[in-house]
Parts: C-alpha cells; sequence; structure tokens
C-alpha cells in the first residue's frame, strides 16, 4: 500500500479553524524581561562568588532569549448560551476555555513552491486534548 | 488571524505528554525563533529555569531551581499513589511551576532548552520535565514526527479493523502490517537517507521506539522482526527492536 501522507488527517480538520491571534508587541516582553532581572540581581554559585565559567544567564536574559520562541496556548469549545440576546432574541455564542498552557517553537519552515511559512510548536498533550477544540496562540 | 493547519499528539506511548502544533504565519509576521536544545542527560543538582504562562496571566515568567531527580521515579503498583497519571517520564526539579506552564520549557544555565513542562509526579509532588532529548525527532524533525505519527495512525485504524479472534491469523496479519509500517518509515526517511547521523537519531528516538514496542507488543517471533528491522537499516548504526535478541 502506497503511503498517503494526508491519510489520518480527518480530526484535526476542525482545529484548523481555530483562531490564532499573533500581537507583535515585542516591548511588552523585554519589560517583562527587565522586571524578573531586577528582581533576581546577579547570578552567583553557591559559595557566593560569581561563576567563573561563561555564560550564565539571568532568568532575564533567558527570557529575552526565549521570549520570540514561546506561545500561550489556550483551548476552547464554543458553546450556545442558555439566555436569548435581549435586543435580538438570538441565543449568543459562548467560548468555553478547556485548558490554557504554553508552547515554544522548534522551527519555522517555508514551502519553496508557495512561498507560505509555517512555524512548528511543540507542547504537551494534555494542553490539545481534544482535536475538536479550537486553539488560540498568542506569542509572548 | 493565524490558522492551526495540524495538529498531533505523541501516540507512541499514553504517557507521553508531548504534542506538536504547525502554524501558518501571514505574509508580514515576524517569524518566531526556535529555541537551541542542549540534548545532554540532565545531572541532578544542575541549574534549570523554567520558562511559560503559569496562572491566567499572559506575561512569560522564568524561575530557577535546581533538578532534584534525573531519573523517573515511578510509584510502586498498588499504592495509593499508582493511578494512571501518578507515572512520569522525566527529571523533577524545585522550581516553582503551576497550571499554564504545561508545555513550556526548563532551560539550562545557558538558556538552551533541556526539557518540557509536564505534569506533577505523585511521590515528590515536585514538577516534571520530559528530556528534550527523549524529544528530538518532534523537536530536531517535526515533519518528520508529524509522518511517522500519521503512519502509526493508519496502522491502528488497520489493527482496530483486522484484529479477529484467532491468533495465528493476528499473527499473519502483525506480518503483514509491519511490512507497510515498516516501508512507510522508509517512504518517510528517504528525504534524509544520505544522513548517517540524522538517520540513527530518529529510528534511535524515543518515540520511534516505543511505537515499534507497542507495534509488537503480542509479537512472538522477535528475532524475526530485529532481523527485518536490521536489514533495513542496520546500515546506520541504530539499535536492534529487542535487546538480546538475535
Amino acid at each position: 500500500m502506497p503511503y498517503n501522507p494526508s491519510a489520518g488527517r480527518e480530526d484535526v480538520t476542525s482545529v484548523s479553524s481555530g483562531a490564532i491571534d499573533f500581537a507583535r508587541n515585542l516591548s511588552r516582553r523585554k519589560s517583562a524581561g527587565a522586571k524578573q532581572l531586577l528582581l533576581r540581581g546577579p547570578a552567583v554559585s553557591s559559595d557566593n562568588r560569581t561563576k567563573p565559567e561563561a555564560p550564565v544567564y539571568l532568568e532575564g536574559q533567558i527570557l529575552e532569549k526565549l521570549g520570540p520562541s514561546m506561545v500561550l496556548i489556550k483551548t476552547y469549545t464554543e458553546i450556545q448560551s442558555d439566555v436569548p440576546d435581549p435586543l435580538t432574541g438570538e441565543k449568543e455564542k459562548i467560548l468555553k476555555i478547556d485548558s490554557h498552557g504554553t508552547g515554544f517553537c522548534v522551527k519555522v519552515v517555508e514551502d519553496s513552491n508557495t512561498g507560505e511559512r509555517f512555524a512548528y510548536f511543540a507542547t504537551n498533550r494534555h494542553v490539545v486534548p481534544v482535536p475538536s477544540q479550537k486553539i488560540d496562540v498568542t506569542p509572548s | 488571524m493565524r490558522q492551526v493547519v495540524d495538529s498531533f499528539i505523541d501516540q507512541s506511548s499514553y504517557f507521553r505528554d508531548l504534542a506538536l502544533i504547525k502554524v501558518r504565519l501571514e505574509p508580514g509576521d515576524t517569524s518566531p525563533v526556535p529555541v537551541t536544545m542542549n540534548t545532554q542527560k540532565v545531572k541532578t543538582g544542575q541549574d534549570v529555569v523554567a520558562v511559560g504562562f503559569p496562572g491566567h496571566q499572559t506575561a512569560l515568567l522564568a524561575r530557577r531551581g535546581k533538578v532534584t531527580r534525573e531519573e523517573p521515579q515511578n510509584p510502586a503498583p498498588g499504592t495509593e499513589d499508582s493511578y494512571e497519571g501518578a507515572i512520569t517520564l522525566g527529571f523533577a526539579s524545585d522550581a516553582s511551576v503551576g497550571p499554564g506552564d504545561s508545555g513550556g520549557v526548563a532551560t539550562d544555565a545557558e538558556g538552551r532548552v533541556i526539557g518540557i513542562t509536564g505534569h506533577n509526579d505523585a511521590i515528590g509532588h515536585q514538577p516534571v520535565f520530559i528530556p528534550i532529548r527523549e524529544a528530538e525527532v518532534m523537536g530536531k524533525y517535526p515533519e518528520i514526527f508529524m509522518q511517522i505519527q500519521r503512519a502509526f495512525r493508519v496502522d491502528q485504524n488497520l489493527k482496530d479493523h483486522s484484529d479477529t479472534e484467532h491468533e495465528d491469523e493476528n499473527l499473519k496479519r502483525l506480518d503483514q502490517r509491519f511490512d507497510i509500517f515498516l516501508n512507510h518509515i522508509v517512504g518517510i526517511l528517504e528525504p534524509v537517507k544520505g544522513e548517517q547521523s540524522v538517520m540513527k537519531a530518529i529510528l534511535d528516538d524515543r518515540s520511534v521506539r516505543d511505537m515499534f514496542s507497542q507495534f509488537l507488543v503480542n509479537a512472538r517471533n522477535k528475532k524475526k522482526y530485529n532481523s527485518i528491522f536490521m536489514a533495513a537499516f542496520g546500515s546506520y548504526g541504530v539499535t536492534p527492536l529487542f535487546e538480546g535478541v538475535g
């Protein structure tokens, strides 16, 4: 049987409808990193001397380094409200958050035929537990 | 708005708490930056920094700690803690980690990723991290990881539709399924077959090995499957499917 790369993909089609909002505000990330840096102070070894071997990153530096790699992931289910809107009479759709977690970028690839770019994010399976859920991905 | 175009959980084992999502970037997007990984084995006492989004905050946080246990420690069967969720597959740390950190990272002192944040263990009640060295294929070769997951899923569908009550018949069908699955793997690895170290890394990867173990759990003639596997991949210096079986 020839290998069919699209086989077994039926359970991810509903994920495709998930809305992913990529904010581009890097300053927020930088300010978060700066706070950490101020709180933690310099890196010292157990004997209270600065470690001679380099480099030892502070938490703030690690945030700065990893910030562009990290995303906040939320999965949610769209449910219909029981209560009709008093003006329209329609029952509103409500987003019920099922899980939230973190993901990190492991690779960015470009399709040489279409020029489209894709990013792969690793995470836990319990963050993405049910493929029928929708997923939000927000960068740090 | 961005689109998740693919999403895969690691099916090689129920307990491997790993998943991968593929997101389409729009023109003009700033590309996310792939992390740097350190795949060396972690050591007890080594510095570790947990990075993620704990609680319901939208701010990324980093918290320092030490590796407190480098090997998994699972509760004894039959004890109060020995429920399914208590099984752990990683190293533990005293870094402060909370809900929302799941899927984040543990880094070494130089900011290189050494682990993926999982759940707390049942014994020490400390956060457990899946070593990044055990998720190497997912991290370094995500396209191949997804294709192997698909092939495994195809096989599991095949298994569900072909299992009978007759053991001999099932063993014959296992031969056929193994042949199909192996051909899938050969096809998937075709683009990297000239790269010895990449082939070895993929074929010796924990998730790929777990997949074969799950696949062949009822196999009687392990020697036969070892021979077929080594005939296909032995030249890459890979470990046999079953150690100690000729």
